[in-house]
């Protein structure tokens, strides 16, 4: 990027090390975030544009690892991507200081059985509360 | 007074929609409000996770019957963004079009919605005929009245022939005389302003707070409207005016549906006076290199974003729709407890939820 974007300073001290972003489809910039250091990045943000706007979270099974998606709203869009380490995987909840996300991570709990630590009420959103198949949007094996 | 817990829906008169609202009541004032959605979960995204880009237009158009349009202009536009193909003006221009006469008919049907809540069938009775002919004009344009059928990945598949044109600007002559009416009934109306003023008022930190998008989130003062700050399809080339009030009330959201219904009706006009000429669709292979696009639009409940990853197959490897009535739901949880139990069916008509949307 040959001009950096507004947010890069508060990004890059809540990241701690250099950002590298990519550009993905939508024009839409993309970097990686630790899941230990998402808290503290969102908080930047969250202080540097108080109208920080969280669109969505999205889940994705990507070769047996979940990655979480935080797609935000600030001068253009910015996405935060997290690797979930673990099994069941689990990230840092946001939802008790943002309840924007209380039930978005729901959802990725619902889907990809993603446990965030901290969320005050993980209960199911989605899938019906006597479902016992497992989060539909992981691989099931033998299924493609 | 005890405190008693009063279970409503999932099956309820209020709304066509399953959601299940429990609430806690002492005597005639809510205490305490909780949510339950799912119903109608019907597990679209894993479904698209198997079907080719194309057939993903056809999927992604089901999971609403008010916004069809919306969700495939925003599920069209990521993949067009992965494949990297530029939309013909002419297609922009009918995209967009469409877009204007399904926000239409969707603020008419919740002013129907909300006016039959409070008590005003006549409003009902006239917000709906009026739906009826925008429903008309989006049938005559595509052939369908719900799914329309319209997008396709790399531009539209309904042309709008000169005669069309001219049908739709008459329908919009009419129902933009019906019109007057409705700015009568939210500007002067004393039993409409009774019913709605003051009653559930979203500040502007609650709107930061929950994510609240949309004419609800510009009700109360906030000005994200996509297609003012990241322009798609024809809104470039459009002049879209704000609808922004700071009051936050039930009314004020009436207010900003009924201005945005005189815009869409200029919008609608300005494009149909000048489509540009030239092809429908660009050709677009079935297969999609890998890589991953978002993309945003302003639907008629406010901004709608898809995800949509590839992995370089004929088939989507993920797709992701976040719709606007999540964040509504956040906050009609805040809004309802302090409330009168007669104002709960205002309270949550006006929030203009879509619960198929909100389950996919």
């Amino acid at each position: 990027m040959s001009e950096r974007p507004v947010w890069w300073q508060a990004v890059e001290a809540a990241v701690g090390a250099p950002l590298a972003v990519d550009a993905v489809g939508g024009g839409e910039a993309v970097i990686d975030v630790a899941a230990e250091r998402l808290l503290a990045t969102v908080s930047a943000l969250r202080q540097a544009w108080p109208a920080l706007h969280l669109t969505a979270i999205t889940g994705l099974s990507i070769g047996g690892e979940v990655v979480l998606l935080y797609h935000l709203l600030l001068d253009g869009g910015l996405t935060l991507r997290v690797r979930c380490p673990g099994a069941p995987p689990n990230a840092p909840s946001l939802a008790p200081s943002w309840p924007a996300v209380n039930w978005y991570e729901r959802e990725a709990h619902d889907l990809l059985g993603v446990a965030f630590k901290g969320h005050p009420n993980l209960a199911p959103l989605l899938v019906a509360r006597d479902w016992t198949g497992g989060p539909p949007l992981l691989p099931v094996e033998g299924e493609r | 007074m005890s405190r008693v817990t009063v279970p409503i829906g999932p099956q309820h008169p209020l709304l066509k929609e399953p959601i299940a609202l429990r609430l806690d009541v002492v005597g005639e004032r809510v205490v305490a409000a909780e949510i339950e959605i799912g119903y109608v979960h019907r597990g679209l995204e894993r479904l698209l996770q198997g079907r080719t880009f194309q057939q993903g237009v056809a999927v992604v158009e089901r999971i609403c019957g008010i916004c069809s349009h919306a969700h495939t202009t925003a599920y069209c536009q990521a993949v067009e963004a992965l494949i990297d193909v530029d939309l013909p003006p002419r297609a922009a221009a009918i995209r967009t079009l469409l877009c204007e006469l399904e926000r239409l008919h969707s603020h008419l049907l919740w002013l129907g919605v909300l006016s039959e809540a409070i008590g005003f069938t006549t409003v009902f009775m006239y917000a709906w005929r009026d739906r009826e002919q925008v429903l008309d004009a989006m049938e005559l344009i595509s052939g369908g009245r719900i799914a329309h059928g319209a997008n396709v990945v790399g531009g539209v598949r309904e042309d709008v022939s000169p005669a069309q044109a001219r049908e739709v600007l008459t329908m919009l002559r009419q129902l933009e005389m019906q019109l007057g009416l409705y700015q009568e009934l939210v500007e002067r109306d004393r039993s409409f302003h009774r019913r709605t003023r003051g009653i559930a008022v979203l500040s502007a930190a609650q709107v930061q707070a929950y994510g609240v998008v949309g004419p609800m989130a510009r009700a109360s003062g906030a000005t994200l409207d996509i297609r003012r700050s990241a322009p798609y399809a024809a809104y470039g080339w459009l002049e879209v005016p704000a609808a922004v009030t700071n009051e936050g009330d039930v009314w004020a959201r009436a207010w900003t549906r009924v201005q945005e219904l005189q815009h869409s009706i200029d919008l609608c006009r300005t494009l149909l006076s000048a489509l540009p000429a030239g092809p429908l669709a660009r050709r677009v292979a079935e297969r999609v290199q890998a890589g991953e696009a978002v993309s945003r639009v302003e639907a008629p409940r406010g901004e709608l974003f898809y995800y949509v990853r590839s992995e370089g197959e004929r088939t989507a490897a993920r797709v992701k729709a976040r719709t606007p009535t999540l964040p509504a739901l956040l906050a009609m949880a805040e809004l309802l407890p302090g409330l009168q139990t007669g104002d709960i069916a205002a309270v949550v008509a006006g929030c203009d939820l879509c619960m198929a949307c909100a389950d996919r």
